[in-house]
């Protein structure tokens, strides 16, 4: 993997970890692409630096209150990206691979990169699980050029943090193989039926991959076997992860991201919670039988089918009346999927997008003088109506609930009333 | 995938020292769907729901002066805030022509809708002594929800009759409810807040999604939605309850209503971990068809789509994402339990003499 090594191009440099880390990476070759170019034609290392606390000025009053709602609508306008609804692959079986590597222990990320990691991995198992309570997951980690399975595939987020919880401990050694966790990721994702989607995220802080044989027939049997993979950069453009991710989803290079801080760091990984959007070659529609079981609970105790243990009370299977501990789970006598229907309500909002509403321009006389959610007064601003209007329903809405209506509720209450 | 779904309260609030008692929000959402009410009126009648209530209501306020309420109407024709009453504000806009006396009402109206208590100026007070409802001499906290509450109340009633089909507006009014609350812990951070829904209509016609949302961003906001059911039982407010700790209670025996509201429906949310609230532990989990509206136990679920219908579609095809089905899998869904069994069973007995079919023992 010597020629992708070489061939890097540095994302990273326009933030603000400009201090540790650089010196050994600027040594190596540049490249020479000019897809490289900044906004302004020049690298981005050209660019100007830019300080968060410059981005603050005074209005001619002397007020910051213009400022801090530009702010607030900001970090709004980067909430609401895509409400066009999709055909998304709910039913997930997630690999994750984590890079252990010498080049983790890297203080680029505070405290390290190790650490940042094995943090924002965490929440992002609680957040998945969260927003895809039918979906699997695994975890491997690169290590001394070995790809070790530290936590099965499991739908047990539990289990996952525990996992990841001991990593912290496990020093990062030796340098990572790409080739290795792929082949693994693979004979993990290979029984999954077709119905779900299998998917490969890797968090590579490295440079490299060492790799026992041609990586490229790696990337030809993933493609076979569909399996998708996303890959986070941590350092700088690895050609080779480039390669990996545009061949397995379909020519479509988006999949792989190089970190530009510690919070995009988290962003990234944040966005890969949601599902991916169905490919025309990736499709395959079935029916899946599932149980929505009831729960009883019991005087006395009876044995449960899944760990045979006693127990008061769980849920009773309605196709063969056993009783199993927790949901979801595949029924251990009929092999029935039971679930909640409040599991799958979770992902319902992947598939329906609520459709962002719009900013109301300002006027002087507006309809309501009050936000339809919270039922309180929109403030007097000439400047800025901070009212923001559902195209369906035309109700007038405060930033804060816009943002929770999207964000947490994904119903809007004004057509809900229609 | 336990420790993600029903666990996610019981850890809470049992370590923190509490100092101080954080006041509490109370949002109640009242249905007052008129069929309903009327068709049971030889039992119960909405005017005792509404004493009840407000004794309730009462009691909540007087638990904490920093206490809050708001009740929620969920109407035939939609949900509306009863308190706190904003509509007012722009109704009495329209009657000011009418009735002459601009400066008292808007300023009424106002002092009233911003829940602000304290600062009504003595007129106001004087003002207020005309209305009908509620006993002047009152308390003055409880006084100005209950006279918004009761108003607005006889104000929907005496109202035009709509005419709209009459709807399940349950998700509009849990939607409603959940904005406000997040609006009003946004302001004080310390508040806790929980809903109570009393609720008479039947499931049918619920919109399936919207409740379910917003069942799970009441989950993830914390929020216990307690249920006082009358008359016909739930099952998708018993997992509204369930999936948020709250308490669901179905009631038949009404006239004790006003016991159950101040003591089962009493329970503060970080209380409940220590008393035994009395939701019964078996719980319907199932799920209502998409195509049909029917409540099933076992239910075919699109994979794209995850829409949950009764049986398999006779094209092959999602109705709601339009996708075509695999038609291996449906063959193998179609064919399974039914038809092999009894060929199965025939064959035993007819063919017992062919020993090509099934293996005798002595070959």
């Amino acid at each position: 993997m010597d020629e992708s090594e070489e061939e890097f191009s540095d994302k990273s440099l326009n933030s603000d970890q400009e201090d540790s880390g650089i010196a050994n990476r600027t040594r190596r070759k540049t490249p020479s692409k000019s897809d490289l170019k900044g906004a302004n034609g020049g690298y981005s290392w050209e660019d100007e630096y830019q300080r968060s606390w410059d981005i603050v000025k005074e209005d001619e009053a002397g007020s910051l209150a213009g400022i801090v709602s530009g702010l607030v609508e900001s970090k709004k306008k980067r909430v609401i990206k895509n409400a066009t609804p999709f055909q998304r692959g709910i039913i997930r079986n997630l690999i994750l691979v984590i890079d252990l590597s010498t080049s983790m222990l890297e203080k680029d990320l505070r405290p390290t990169r190790h650490s940042l990691t094995i943090t924002n991995a965490i929440q992002f198992i609680t957040e998945f699980f969260d927003q895809n309570p039918i979906s699997q997951l695994g975890i491997i980690v690169m290590r001394n050029s070995l790809a070790q399975l530290v936590s099965q595939v499991s739908g047990n987020p539990q289990e996952h943090i525990d996992a990841l919880k001991s990593m912290r401990k496990l020093e990062p050694k030796g340098d990572p193989s790409l080739q290795n966790a792929l082949e693994m990721a693979r004979g993990l994702l290979i029984h999954v039926p077709s119905h779900c989607t299998r998917e490969v995220l890797i968090v590579f802080g490295s440079l490299l991959s060492l790799d026992p044989g041609n990586i490229h027939k790696t990337i030809n049997s993933l493609i076979e076997e569909r399996i998708r993979v996303q890959i986070i950069g941590l350092s700088a453009q690895v050609s080779v992860c480039k390669k990996i991710c545009k061949r397995t989803n379909f020519g479509d290079e988006n999949s792989y991201k190089v970190i530009l801080n510690e919070h995009h760091f988290k962003d990234l990984m944040m966005e890969a919670v949601i599902p991916l959007p169905v490919n025309k070659i990736n499709k395959s529609f079935t029916l899946v039988k599932m149980g929505f079981p009831y729960r009883i609970s019991e005087n006395s105790p009876s044995f449960c089918s899944c760990h045979s243990k006693l127990t008061y009370g769980g849920y009773i299977c309605p196709n063969c009346k056993s009783k199993v501990c927790s949901l979801p789970t595949i029924c251990p006598c009929c092999n029935l999927m039971l679930i909640l229907s409040t599991h799958l309500a979770r992902s319902y909002h992947h598939l329906i997008p609520l459709k962002n509403f719009e900013e109301v321009p300002a006027s002087t006389n507006y309809e309501t003088q009050y936000c339809y959610g919270c039922q309180r007064d929109f403030p007097f601003n000439t400047v800025t109506s901070s009212r923001y209007s559902c195209t369906e329903c035309k109700h007038h809405f405060c930033i804060d609930c816009d943002v929770f209506i999207h964000e947490v509720i994904h119903n809007c209450p004004g057509c809900e009333n229609k | 995938m336990d420790a993600i779904t029903e666990k996610a309260f019981i850890k809470d609030d049992i370590g923190k020292p509490t100092t101080e008692e954080s006041p509490s929000l109370l949002t109640i959402i009242l249905d007052t769907n008129p069929t309903l009410w009327n068709q049971i009126s030889n039992k119960f009648t909405l005017k005792s729901m509404i004493e009840s209530l407000v004794i309730a209501i009462n009691a909540h306020l007087a638990l904490n002066n920093a206490n809050q309420v708001a009740v929620i109407a969920s109407h035939s024709d939609g949900a509306r805030f009863f308190y706190p009453y904003k509509a007012k504000q722009q109704h009495s806009d329209q009657e000011q022509q009418e009735r002459q006396d601009q400066p008292i009402t808007q300023m009424e109206n106002q002092q009233d809708s911003d829940g602000d208590n304290r600062s009504a100026s003595p007129e106001i007070v004087a003002e207020k002594e005309k209305t009908k409802y509620v006993n002047h001499q009152m308390y003055r906290q409880f006084r100005l929800v209950d006279e918004t509450f009761i108003e607005s109340l006889f104000e929907l009633f005496n109202g035009p009759i709509p005419n709209k089909p009459p709807q399940n507006s349950l998700s509009s009014s849990l939607t409603l409810a959940l904005t406000y609350i997040n609006k009003q812990q946004l302001l004080n951070s310390v508040l806790k807040a929980r809903i109570l829904v009393v609720n008479i209509s039947p499931d049918e016609h619920l919109k399936y999604i919207p409740v379910m949302n917003s069942i799970f961003a009441a989950q993830k906001m914390k929020i216990p939605i307690d249920v006082c059911q009358i008359i016909n039982d739930s099952t998708f407010l018993q997992q509204a309850s369930d999936a948020t700790n709250g308490v669901y209670l179905h009631i038949e025996n009404l006239a004790g209503l006003i016991q159950y509201l101040t003591t089962t429906f009493f329970i503060d949310p970080s209380l409940r971990n220590i008393l035994i609230t009395p939701t019964s532990g078996n719980i319907d989990f199932r799920a209502s068809c998409f195509l049909t509206g029917k409540v099933v136990d076992i239910g075919y679920v699109c994979s794209v789509c995850l829409c949950i219908l009764s049986s398999i579609p006779k094209d092959n095809k999602c109705p709601a994402c339009d996708s075509e089905f695999d038609n291996h899998v449906l063959m193998k869904l179609k064919k399974k339990p039914v038809v092999v069994k009894t060929k199965k069973k025939k064959r035993k007995l007819n063919d017992t003499p062919t020993p090509g079919v099934t293996p005798s023992p002595h070959v």
